[in-house]
């Protein structure tokens, strides 16, 4: 945490919700506005009241935007995970697997949703009592996303690095196998 | 057998029907990339998308059949075939009238109908009493003749395809003046500077205007034998060049 005029700023991903941080993504990623506007943005969105931000000198402004790196040191997936008493599982047996189906999911809610991380990770975690049909019912995903986004980011966020590891490597490859080809 | 050693190596193991599945596919702008490959896969396997073997690939399996079927995200190879058994490609600019419609009415149906495209395209030719070279009249049941172009690679429907669109984008831009959209949508009507009588007489004149666009051949038949429908026959066989050159000077002149 960084405090300022009494007000303190999460610095750490074990203080953000999944939809906290979807929401922080989701500014980021708006091409309208400037990287400036962005950052009031997002202090805004974390709850920094207007009088704050109207009151902020240069330096104390750029000091909150060079203490605003969310921390993570967890980069171990969490087998499964617990949600209104029912158990989620993300891992086949003894390992995690994305499969094709999960992919073809994974790419539309990226390119489609705004709220697409919490929907990746409805993707992953499967209720250990459904059948796979139940599973990607667009319904059933729509609120296991919802209810996702209550959870603690932290746990869940070494997901969402592997995924983009795992898929910017295969990508690698296969530009390169394509072009080797030729 | 693993999923690799069932796919086709090439445009070449791909059957027509095969061809035009993956050609629908690609329009269907629904899909994400992986869900594209997916049913390209099915199509290729002649399964379902969401079947097992393909839905619970895993990532690496997935992006190693990409790999390997790379040749499906480029266009196949276009050759025109000049002869194919005893029938030969005719030249485009010798298409009688009743060939180019018959050929308009079966292209817009898709790939699947390139053996009946194909049937009126290739002809027999023989050499005559003067050792001129004689072609086959437009005179045979073309859903027969089709039979024997039913095994068409995919690389020569796209020849056909191909060259007959090139053409055709040729031909039609020589005739521009006969090709005017003079249709309207009532929505036109909504001029509020005309009168009642005013506005039913322009929506008598759009309804009849679209009803000659919708019966156009009919009504180019109609104006070039001066409604004898016995002559429709000898306009069909001529040629298409003469016809379109025809009704040009018509438009033009006014007559």
């Amino acid at each position: 945490m960084y405090t300022i005029h009494d007000w303190s700023l999460k610095t750490n991903l074990d203080d953000f919700t999944v939809g906290e941080f979807e929401s922080i993504q989701k500014i980021i990623s708006d091409e309208s506005l400037e990287t400036i506007e962005k950052y009031f943005e997002i202090f805004e969105f974390l709850g920094m009241p207007s009088s704050i931000q109207n009151s902020l000198t240069d330096e104390e402004f750029f000091e909150i935007i060079k203490q605003f790196q969310i921390e993570n040191n967890r980069t171990e997936l969490v087998p499964s995970i617990e949600l209104e008493g029912y158990r989620y599982l993300a891992y086949e047996g003894d390992r995690f697997i994305l499969r094709a189906r999960d992919l073809g999911l994974i790419e539309k809610f990226i390119n489609k949703e705004n709220h697409y991380i919490s929907l990746i990770l409805a993707v992953i975690f499967k209720r250990e009592d459904l059948t796979n049909n139940e599973h990607y019912a667009p319904a059933h995903l729509h609120h296991k996303a919802k209810l996702m986004r209550e959870l603690s980011m932290a746990p869940l966020y070494p997901y969402i690095i592997h995924i983009t590891d795992n898929l910017n490597k295969n990508i690698k490859n296969h530009i390169e196998s394509s072009e080797n080809s030729r | 057998m693993k999923i690799l050693d069932r796919l086709p190596r090439s445009w070449n193991d791909v059957s027509l029907f095969q061809f035009e599945e993956l050609k629908e596919l690609e329009a269907d702008s629904n899909l994400s990339g992986i869900e594209l490959f997916c049913e390209q896969l099915a199509v290729l396997l002649d399964t379902h998308a969401e079947a097992d073997e393909i839905a619970w690939l895993e990532t690496e399996e997935i992006f190693k059949i990409m790999s390997n079927l790379r040749w499906l995200s480029q266009e196949p190879k276009s050759v025109l075939t000049e002869e194919i058994g005893e029938y030969r490609w005719q030249d485009l600019n010798r298409l009688k009238l009743g060939e180019f419609i018959d050929i308009e009415h079966y292209i817009v149906e898709g790939y699947s109908k390139a053996p009946i495209i194909a049937a009126i395209l290739y002809k027999q030719v023989r050499k005559n009493d003067w050792g001129n070279t004689e072609w086959e009249p437009y005179e045979y049941d073309i859903e027969e003749r089709s039979q024997q172009f039913q095994n068409l690679s995919i690389s020569q429907i796209c020849g056909i395809w191909e060259t007959y669109r090139q053409w055709k984008e040729d031909f039609m831009s020589k005739y521009d003046v006969l090709f005017e959209d003079t249709s309207e949508e009532p929505d036109d009507l909504e001029n509020e500077e005309l009168t009642g009588r005013e506005k039913l007489d322009q929506l008598k004149e759009t309804l009849a205007a679209n009803a000659r666009s919708q019966w156009s051949w009919e009504n180019v038949l109609w104006g070039l034998t001066n409604g004898d429908v016995s002559k429709f026959d000898a306009v069909f066989g001529c040629n298409v060049i003469l016809v379109f050159n025809t009704l040009s000077m018509r438009k033009v002149l006014d007559i």
